[in-house]
């Protein structure tokens, strides 16, 4: 079971577990799909993250890269992170965030919005 | 010679023995019942250049108000005199630290690092509704003070560890360990003591490489660690690591974050960095 962020949260998508504020106080109950209406009102409770259902299919990937270009950006990734564990949930999100985030320093990423 | 000793770098040091006497008088001002937020911002205003980094701060992506700020004491209101003063000590340590050199480090990258560290470590504290917010932020500035205090007061031994690091592909702080039988963060933590930081300050920087097996658990020990982390694994500036610091899955633990909250704090960190860097790091242009 994977949480997602809320930035990747959408409509039509079904909450498994109950989603609390701070004080244990059920602000969604379990099993509820999730609405604009409902997304607005977590964001604005700030809540970050949401376990739904099928979470792992729709968590976004790695940006694509041609395969030589993509090794290259692999191989710093995992020389910066090697004193990290490769299966802990937070290394392996960080390492693909990183990822996205060296290929656009390399300037991989053609077409992307500049901020 | 006695051997050396985190307490005795730090206590021998030439670079920044004590704060700024500017602090020492915004702190007396803040505990007089006497004083007004006229007299803090008079205090601010003797020292050149300091009340216009402020304000620029306090307009800066760091604070979201809805009109500009234009005075200091409006400022002292609206971001609190204890967050102020903690700010115009970043300001003034950051300022002092720039004129030093150091063969093996850059000084605006370095600063970089440990701004990066300040932010992040902000944004987690807010995240997770600590109270005043700026606690964490200069926590999370100085945490590497202590490497900066050993690359210029002992470049032979900063050498040392670099080259022990690169050759056995050792993070820099074991590589320090190894060297010295302690590493920066006990340097800092005795610097930080030196300048009469609060505890809670001195703890974090302490217990930041592994908040885990501190002997009683550090909330601010652990968002500094996860905040270092970040900048280092998002590579903002260069400390002298050539490699991300290992998580201590014992932090997340302990502040009840998950891996899919890191991406919007790298996203805020990211955003408010590109604001703050140029105001805190940029040519001194008053």
């Amino acid at each position: 079971m994977q949480s997602l962020s809320i930035q990747h949260a959408q409509p039509g998508m079904r909450i498994i577990n109950d989603i609390k504020d701070g004080n244990g106080r059920i602000l969604l109950p379990a099993d509820c799909t999730l609405d604009e209406r409902k997304l607005k009102a977590l964001r604005s409770w700030g809540i970050t993250e949401v376990v739904v259902d099928g979470a792992e299919a729709l968590r976004p990937g790695k940006v694509e890269l041609p395969e030589a270009q993509s090794l290259q950006v692999e191989a710093i990734v995992c020389e910066r992170f090697r004193h990290n564990d490769p299966a802990d949930p937070a290394v392996e999100e960080m390492k693909r965030l990183v990822f996205n985030r060296v290929a656009k320093q390399l300037g991989y990423l053609h077409g992307t919005a500049q901020r | 010679m006695a051997p050396l000793s985190a307490e005795s770098i730090a206590a021998n040091t030439t670079t920044v023995a004590s704060l700024p006497e500017l602090h020492q008088q915004l702190e007396a001002a803040i505990l007089s019942p006497a004083s007004t937020l006229d007299d803090l911002a008079r205090i601010i205003g003797n020292e050149p250049g300091l009340a216009a980094r402020l304000l620029k701060l306090a307009n800066s992506a760091l604070y979201r108000h809805s009109g500009p700020i234009e005075t200091i004491t409006r400022a002292l209101t609206l971001i609190g005199t204890r967050q102020l003063q903690e700010l115009a000590l970043a300001t003034l340590v950051i300022e002092r630290f720039r004129l030093l050199e150091t063969p093996q480090l850059s000084m605006r990258e370095f600063w970089r690092n440990a701004l990066a560290t300040a932010i992040a470590a902000r944004v987690i504290a807010i995240h997770l509704r600590e109270r005043d917010s700026e606690r964490f932020f200069l926590a999370g500035l100085f945490h590497k003070i202590g490497r900066l205090v050993l690359f210029t007061d002992h470049p032979e031994l900063a050498t040392q560890s670099l080259i022990q690091a690169q050759q056995a592909g050792l993070l820099l702080s074991d590589a320090e360990e190894q060297l010295l039988g302690f590493h920066h963060a006990e340097i800092g933590h005795a610097l930080l003591k030196q300048w009469n930081l609060p505890a809670l300050h001195c703890e974090g920087v302490r217990h930041h490489i592994a908040p885990s097996i501190a002997p009683t658990t550090s909330v601010v020990a652990c968002i500094v660690h996860l905040a270092n982390w970040l900048a280092d694994g998002a590579a903002f500036g260069h400390a002298g690591d050539h490699f991300a610091p290992r998580l201590d899955p014992g932090a997340l633990r302990t502040l009840g974050l998950c891996a899919a909250t890191l991406e919007s704090l790298l996203n805020e960190l990211e955003r408010q960095y590109q604001d703050v860097e140029p105001l805190l790091l940029g040519e001194t242009d008053g």
